[in-house]
This record gives structure tokens, C-alpha cells and sequence, in this order.
């Protein structure tokens, strides 16, 4: 191993492999690539058909309908997840906070085929919790409509917003309280004066993350929509690049759908980054909350309990009730299962690696731009772009990927599952460096006055300070990203010609072929192997080299 | 105990290295003929006919078969567009009838000069280049314990407001696309009116047929858009009659896979790539075909296939708009649709 790190410390002074100018291009990459594909569909668009598409009164009307459930959706996610974040920080078991906070990681990454089945075993005419409400219920309810759309975003993206206001709600200095104690504060007041001032900064970026997400996902948005008065403009682009091959006109829509949301992020773009005050903990650590007890923080508690019931657990649970047949091991046997699984480990491993080596050293960049007054002003532009690229949704990516592979470089021979691992990075790369920036900030503005004292720089200091230190939280967004990455159907879809099955893939010839149970089986097994990685990740994380 | 630990974490970090490297996407090492198949999804799958055409058809020529799958026909067809004369497939299997035109327009495909005669599809309109090796018909499966009394027509449906039915959205999936034709051509200047009406009872409109078709067995709607041949599935696994398909007085929309060959073959294989398309059309293909796509055979092997098949009920008459007419109107028929829904 010595031998190795001097070969390494060897290369670094010759190729300069850990230099600035290296670091800044890699930092480029992701805004780059994502403003290239932004060309392609511009150079590709055809400008005249934009007046012919907004003349007509469908698509009004489906932009107004967009805009208007991406909103609701947003809204009540945040409240939501504020709720159950504040549950949360007051938990008293660790393992259970830990737990939790896995399967919040889990539900945002939730491949929509299964978040569908999860929400219909439970809230279906026949679902579960559907019949033991029936007392509650209308003759008449069902879930189809504005409602069951936003019930489905509130279920994947609250739990986001719960995890990333966990992070900082839990990082508060514990002075704040012995403050407020001495002040008398109640539980409204320690809301109102210490956690709301902590979690806003986060409000903007996460409002937009929840925002595009809701306004693009298409698959949810029509199961549960009812009819097509409910759809959106991911779908026009999707039909008309798969099915009408209509490629100027797909291009223009892509087009239109980015202004939009463009739009949205310039009215929340005012973001200035606050960095964390104290030196940030692991989850599984005490936290202190003096308004534990406090009716206040019982009644917002039921709340929280009974939003993490019925959107979380009573989905999850029926899911694994009323799918568990005798084929749940059967599958097992099935060589194509395992070919999947190996596939779709593979590539969401390559994508994990690739995408923990540029967000790494995005960090980096981002952090000693931000250290030194002058170049402040460029760090806060670098996040502003890199919150700008959270409006290329897979579709335009994998469209303008599309476009790019067969038109640009056709001669260009390479294995195809490449498109599939540079799309899954695009978006791995931004969630980590969403889900991390504010841990490697803290993290370095405590240590970086030290390594400079102890003259370590490039592998040195992360094999010494950074490495030990951030394993934590790194682990855990390499586990978030797998997930994604495990369960990823966008890209597949404009990738699959290469006759690569990966596990979502194989979840879909399966219910083409009227194998229901073996599917929903699959659906569960992919939920279990989730998970697995999760913990996986969790256990590596708690290994030392140092033990 | 440290020096073990290190040593095999040590191990593990090669191991790894030595498994990725392995990539499990490589291609055999060519040593027989092969022959190159682009097909759907579903096709290739494990209970997909794709493996077993595959061991029959290596039996019989001493060849490779090469089976690569794209999403769907519409996937196939962007392909050919794509790639034209380039394309690395000898065969092209999964065209159905309403992509038959653009296909052609492509120019990538050639007449397969095979004798058709033992054809027994229902509709005689052919191109020479298109060889059919199964087909179905679109129509409503319904749930015959919760629906005991199923509709013979759409104005039927329309009147019994409590039956409620999935469809699957045209923009996005072939068996909407069904449905759309099947009322344009029924209703044809009416379709709009009859839309209107339906959309009431729509439970929801999915992306594909799979979506559709777990929700209807979940018990979310009484009907569903699909396949006659869905019948003969769920009697096949001892379902009993519990799910049956509802047939409508003014006839059922045909859907008719197609295969072809391209002109890049003539390069390559061309008189294997021949010899495939007829090897689709024995009995043992037709019979792996109809059983696994659950599809009708184009052939008289229809009447040998087993019991369930034979139970299914007969369309009326078949309903079938000629490809071009499709392809043009199609825009149009959809902006119909959306319009009726969303008002």
C-alpha cells in the first residue's frame, strides 16, 4: 500500500492530476454538458411550430394544470416534510431516527412503477387502506384525480425534504437551546427563532428540485390523473420522439418545457448559500431538544405520525401484503433475474464511482472558490448553475443524448451502456452535490486551517483529513445515488436498443408477458435489495481503516 | 486481527476490480453464420417466444440467432429511420399494421419472396415486403364476477354509467392507439360525441398496456382495453372464465405483427434471414408464438391450438384502417381525442 500512495504522490507532481486548473474543468462538466444539450435541442427545434403549439387551447390548458399541481405538490411536500423532520430530530432512538432516515433516502429514489403499485395496494378500490376507512370515506372516492396526483409527489418527495431538513435541523448549536431555556421559549418560539432561520436557506434550492420534479413526471401524473385533462408536456415530448419520430417538434417542446421552468428558477434564485455553524454529527448521535415534551411538539408529533402512516408506511406495507406469493422465492431460480440484477449492479456501480469522483472534486472547487473574498461571487454563480441544471429532466438529457449519439458522432463506436451510466451520472452528480455541499462546507472551513498548517494537500489530505471524516455522509449519497441509479427506466428506455436488461426492464417484460405476480415479486425484491444497499452502505460507512 | 482485516478488504478491492472488468455486455466469439433479429421487448423476454424460436430455429440451421430487442415497434421503426441501409439487422420482427407504411417509406426493407398462400389472416390487404406471423384483436376483458352482464356495443356502455374501464393513452402505447381507430372507425364524423360520452366512465388513461392491465387486475375498474387472446391466458393458468373478453356488435380493430428483411442483409445473409421468415410460419413457431405473445396463429395451425383458444370468442367482423391512412391521420385523431376528454 506505502509503494502505491508514493506512486501516487509521483504522478501528482508530474501530471498536476491534483491541481486547480484540472479540478475547475471537471467542476465544468455538469453545467456544460447539461447547456450542450440545451444547444442540441436548439439547433434541432423548429421556432415556428412554438406559435402553433401555444395557439392551441390543450396546451394551455395542460401548462396551467402543470403549474398549478407542481405548486400544490411542492407546498404541502415541504410542510409535510417539515413535520416529519421535526419528528424526527426529537426521536429518542437512534437506530430508529437511522432507520427512518434510510427509508426517506429510499422513497425519493422509488423506481414510479412501484411507488404506483405501493399506492394502489393501499389506496385502490380494493386496497387496503381504502377498505378500512370505507367508514371515513364517500360512497364515491377513489384515488384518480388532482388529488391521487398530488398524493403520489407528496409520496416521494416528502421524504426528501423531511431527510435534507433533518440534516440541518439537527445540526443546530446546542448553545441556541441552553439560550432559549434561559429565555423561556416555547416550542413555537424554538421553532420560529432556531429551526426556521436553519432551514431556510434550503427552502429555495429543495422547492425547486420538488417543483421540476413534479412538473415532469409524467408516468404518475397519468395513472393517477384520471383522464388527459391531467398530463403534461414530458409526455408530448416522449410521443413525439418514440412514437411520431417527430424530432424538430419534440425538440421545441423540450424547449418550452426548460423556459418554463427557467422561469420558476430565476423567481427562486436569490439563493445565498449559509454555511452550518457547528461541527455537524452523524445521525445515530444524541440530540438535544428541550421542547420534547411540550404539548406543541406532541400535537405537531400525531401529525407527523399519522403523515408518515398513511403516506409511507400503510403504501410500503401493503405493497409487500398483498404482492408476498408463493413465487417470492421462485424467482430466485429464474437466470434472467440475476443477468438483470448483475446488469443493473453493474451499471449502478460505474454510474456511483463516476459520479462520487466529480462531485468530489466539484466540492473541492466550489469550497476554495468560496474560502477567498474574491472569487466568492463566482461559488455563489456555480451554485446557481448547478441548481439550473436540475431543470434538464432525464427526458431532455436522454433526448439530446439521443439526438447527439445517432446525428453528431454516428461512427463513434462504443458500448452503448456508456449513454446509459454519462445520463444516470448527470443527475447522480447533482443530487450528491445537493445532498453534500453543505457538510463538505462545514467540514473544511473546520479543517482546512489545520491541513494547511500540517502541509497536506491533494491525496494526502483526503486520505488523512477528508476520507475519515466524510466517509459518513459520502457513503450514504453513493447509497441514494445506487438506488437511483438501480432503478432508472428513463434512460433504459432511449438506451435499450443495445439488448441490455436491467431490473426495472425486466419488471416490464415480465408484465408484458402476463406475468403479474413474478413482477410484482421482482418489484419487491428490487424494494429489498434497496434497502440492502442502504444498509450496506451504512455498515461501510462505520468501518475504520484506523480500527 | 488488523493484518486479516486489511488483507481481505485488500482482497475484496481486487475482486471487485476483476468482476468489472469481466463486461457482461461482450458478444460470443462468432463461430457459426449468425443471423441478427431486431425485435420488441417483450419478445426476447423470458416468457417471451424469443428463446425457444431461438433453440428450435439453431436446431434446425446450423446457425446462430442473434435476438436484440428495442422497446417497442415504434422503437424498431425509429431505428430504421435512423439507420436506413446501415442497420446491423438481417430481420425485423414486431412491425405492426399501423407502422407498416412508414416502414416503407424508409426504404430499408426488401420483398421477402415467400409464398404466402397458407396465410389465414382475416384481412387480405398485403405488401410484399411485410410478412405476418401473428395477430389479435383489440377489445374490453372484463371481470365476469363483478360484471356479470358485459356490453355488446358502445352505446350499450355508455348507457350503464356504474361500468367503468381503463384504457391505455394513445400518444404513448399501440392498444390505445387501437382503441382511438377502433372508435374512429365505428363512429368515424361521430367519434368525437362518442368520446365525450366514454370519457365519464374512464377510471384512467395509463401510459401502456402494462400499467392498464395491473390496475384492472387490482380491482381498479370493471373493464379493460386489451387483447381477445387475454381470455385464453387466464384460462390457461386455471383461472377459470373469471376474465373474459367483451365482444361488441360493430366488430374489433385487427393488429397484425409483422416481419421483415432488410436490405442490409443482402450483404450478409439473405437467404438465411428467408429461411427464417419461413421457418415463422411452421407449426412449431406458430405454436410458440401464439402461446407465449398470446396471439393468434396466421396460419391453419389456429384450429390446433389448444383448448383455450378455441374457446375464445369470434370478433363480429374486423375493422382495419389501411397503414397510410393511419400514418396521416393519426395527428389528428388524437387532437380529437384530447379535445373531447378535456372538455
Amino acid at each position: 500500500m506505502k509503494h502505491f500512495y508514493l506512486l501516487i504522490a509521483y504522478c501528482r507532481d508530474i501530471c498536476f492530476f491534483f491541481s486547480p486548473v484540472y479540478l475547475y474543468c471537471i467542476t465544468l462538466l455538469l453545467p456544460v454538458s447539461g447547456f450542450f444539450s440545451l444547444y442540441i435541442l436548439i439547433s434541432y427545434s423548429d421556432p415556428l411550430t412554438i406559435f402553433d403549439i401555444i395557439s392551441k387551447v390543450y396546451f394551455q390548458t395542460i401548462i396551467i394544470f402543470s403549474f398549478f399541481q407542481a405548486l400544490l405538490s411542492t407546498v404541502l411536500s415541504l410542510i409535510g416534510g417539515l413535520f416529519l423532520a421535526l419528528m424526527t430530530v426529537r426521536l429518542t432512538s437512534s437506530r430508529l431516527r437511522v432507520f427512518l432516515l434510510h427509508v426517506f433516502s429510499l422513497l425519493f429514489v422509488t423506481p414510479s412503477i412501484i411507488a404506483i403499485t405501493a399506492i394502489i395496494a393501499a389506496y385502490g378500490k380494493e386496497g387496503y387502506a381504502t377498505s378500512a376507512l370505507s367508514f371515513f370515506l364517500p360512497h364515491t372516492w377513489s384515488i384518480y384525480g388532482l388529488h391521487g396526483i398530488i398524493f403520489a409527489h407528496i409520496f416521494f418527495n416528502m421524504p426528501l425534504a423531511a431527510r435534507v431538513f433533518f440534516e440541518r435541523l439537527q445540526n443546530t448549536p446546542i448553545i441556541y437551546f441552553y439560550l432559549a431555556q434561559n429565555l423561556r421559549f416555547n416550542a413555537w418560539n424554538i421553532f420560529r427563532h432556531i429551526d426556521w432561520p436553519s432551514l431556510y436557506p434550503t427552502l429555495r434550492s429543495l422547492s425547486l428540485i420538488i417543483f421540476t420534479y413534479c412538473f415532469t413526471s409524467f408516468a404518475v401524473i397519468m395513472v393517477f390523473g384520471g383522464t388527459p385533462k391531467y398530463t403534461n408536456l414530458e409526455l408530448a415530448i416522449y410521443q413525439h420522439i418514440r412514437f411520431d419520430y417527430n424530432i424538430p417538434v419534440a425538440a421545441t417542446l423540450a424547449l418550452m418545457q426548460t423556459v418554463i421552468l427557467f422561469c420558476v428558477l430565476i423567481l427562486l434564485s436569490r439563493y445565498r448559500y449559509m454555511p452550518f455553524k457547528t461541527p455537524i454529527k452523524g445521525a445515530d448521535l444524541p440530540i438535544y431538544r428541550p421542547e420534547r415534551y411540550s404539548y406543541f411538539a406532541y400535537v405537531s408529533d400525531i401529525i407527523a405520525f399519522l403523515l408518515l402512516l398513511f403516506i409511507v408506511i400503510v403504501p410500503l406495507l401493503s405493497i409487500f401484503l398483498k404482492n408476498m406469493n408463493t413465487q417470492f422465492f421462485m424467482l430466485l431460480a429464474s437466470s434472467y433475474f440475476w443477468k438483470a440484477l448483475y446488469n443493473s449492479l453493474f451499471i449502478a456501480s460505474i454510474t456511483v464511482i463516476l459520479s462520487a469522483f466529480i462531485c468530489y472534486f466539484s466540492l473541492e472547487c466550489w469550497r476554495s472558490l468560496f474560502i477567498h473574498g474574491k472569487t466568492r461571487l463566482v461559488a455563489q454563480r456555480m451554485i446557481t448553475f448547478y441548481n439550473m441544471c436540475w431543470v434538464f429532466t432525464p427526458v431532455i438529457i436522454s433526448t439530446s443524448t439521443f439526438i447527439f449519439t445517432t446525428f453528431w458522432i454516428p461512427k463513434i463506436v462504443y458500448p452503448a451502456w456508456w449513454n446509459i451510466v454519462i445520463i444516470n451520472s448527470f443527475f447522480s452528480v447533482l443530487l450528491m452535490f445537493f445532498l453534500l455541499r453543505d457538510r463538505y462546507m462545514k467540514h473544511c472551513s473546520d479543517y482546512m486551517l489545520l491541513s494547511q498548517s500540517l502541509g497536506l494537500t491533494g491525496w494526502k489530505r483526503f486520505k488523512i483529513i477528508d476520507y475519515p471524516l466524510l466517509r459518513s455522509p459520502f457513503y450514504m449519497g453513493c447509497a441514494i445515488v445506487f438506488v437511483l441509479s438501480l432503478g432508472d427506466i428513463t434512460s433504459v428506455t432511449f438506451f435499450r436498443e443495445s439488448g441490455i436488461i436491467t431490473l426495472p426492464l425486466y419488471i416490464y417484460q415480465l408484465l408484458f408477458s402476463y406475468q403479474f405476480d413474478l413482477a410484482f415479486t421482482a418489484c419487491l425484491w428490487l424494494i429489498i435489495i434497496s434497502l440492502g444497499i442502504f444498509f450496506i452502505f451504512n455498515l461501510l460507512q462505520k468501518k475504520s481503516f484506523y480500527a | 486481527m488488523y493484518t486479516l482485516y486489511r488483507f481481505t478488504l485488500n482482497c475484496a478491492y481486487v475482486l471487485s476490480i476483476v468482476l468489472f472488468s469481466l463486461n457482461p455486455f461482450t458478444v460470443t466469439a462468432k463461430t457459426k453464420t449468425q443471423l441478427t433479429v431486431y425485435t420488441y421487448e417483450s419478445f426476447v423476454g423470458e416468457w417471451g417466444p424469443g428463446p425457444q424460436l431461438k433453440k428450435d430455429f439453431e436446431a434446425e440451421c446450423q446457425c446462430e440467432l442473434i435476438f436484440k430487442a428495442f422497446g417497442d415497434g415504434a422503437a424498431l421503426l425509429t431505428h430504421l429511420r435512423v439507420k436506413k441501409e446501415q442497420t446491423q439487422a438481417d430481420v425485423i420482427m414486431g412491425l405492426d399494421n399501423n407502422l407498416l407504411f412508414d416502414a416503407l417509406n424508409t426504404k430499408a426493407l426488401i420483398p421477402h419472396t415467400i409464398d404466402t398462400s397458407s396465410l389465414t389472416l382475416p384481412i387480405k390487404d398485403r405488401i410484399d415486403i411485410f410478412l405476418p406471423y401473428d395477430y389479435g384483436y383489440f377489445s374490453f376483458i372484463y371481470n365476469s364476477e363483478k360484471l356479470p352482464h358485459p356490453p355488446t356495443s358502445f352505446e350499450e356502455l355508455v348507457q350503464n354509467k356504474n361500468i367503468r374501464f381503463i384504457m391505455q393513452d394513445p400518444r404513448s402505447s399501440t392498444p390505445g392507439l387501437g382503441l382511438l381507430t377502433t372508435v374512429k372507425k365505428t363512429f368515424d364524423t361521430q367519434a368525437a360525441d362518442m368520446w365525450k360520452k366514454l370519457s365519464q366512465q374512464i377510471v384512467t388513461v395509463a401510459p401502456g398496456w402494462s400499467e392498464a392491465y395491473t390496475l384492472f387486475l387490482k380491482g381498479e375498474a370493471e373493464m379493460v382495453w386489451s387483447y381477445i387472446t387475454s381470455q385464453a391466458y387466464h384460462e390457461s393458468i386455471g383461472e377459470g372464465k373469471k376474465y373474459k373478453a367483451a365482444i361488441f356488435n360493430t366488430g374489433n380493430y385487427i393488429q397484425v405483427e409483422n416481419v421483415a428483411i432488410t436490405k442490409a442483409s443482402l450483404k450478409r445473409n439473405f437467404a438465411l434471414a428467408k429461411k427464417f421468415m419461413q421457418f415463422l410460419l411452421t407449426d412449431k413457431a406458430q405454436a410458440i408464438i401464439a402461446q407465449s405473445n398470446w396471439m393468434h396463429s396466421v396460419t391453419d395451425y389456429n384450429e390446433k391450438l389448444p383448448i383455450y383458444f378455441q374457446n375464445l370468442p369470434k370478433a363480429s367482423h374486423t375493422l382495419y384502417y389501411k397503414s397510410q391512412t393511419v400514418s396521416e391521420n393519426k395527428t389528428l385523431w388524437i387532437e380529437e381525442w384530447q379535445n373531447a376528454m378535456v372538455e
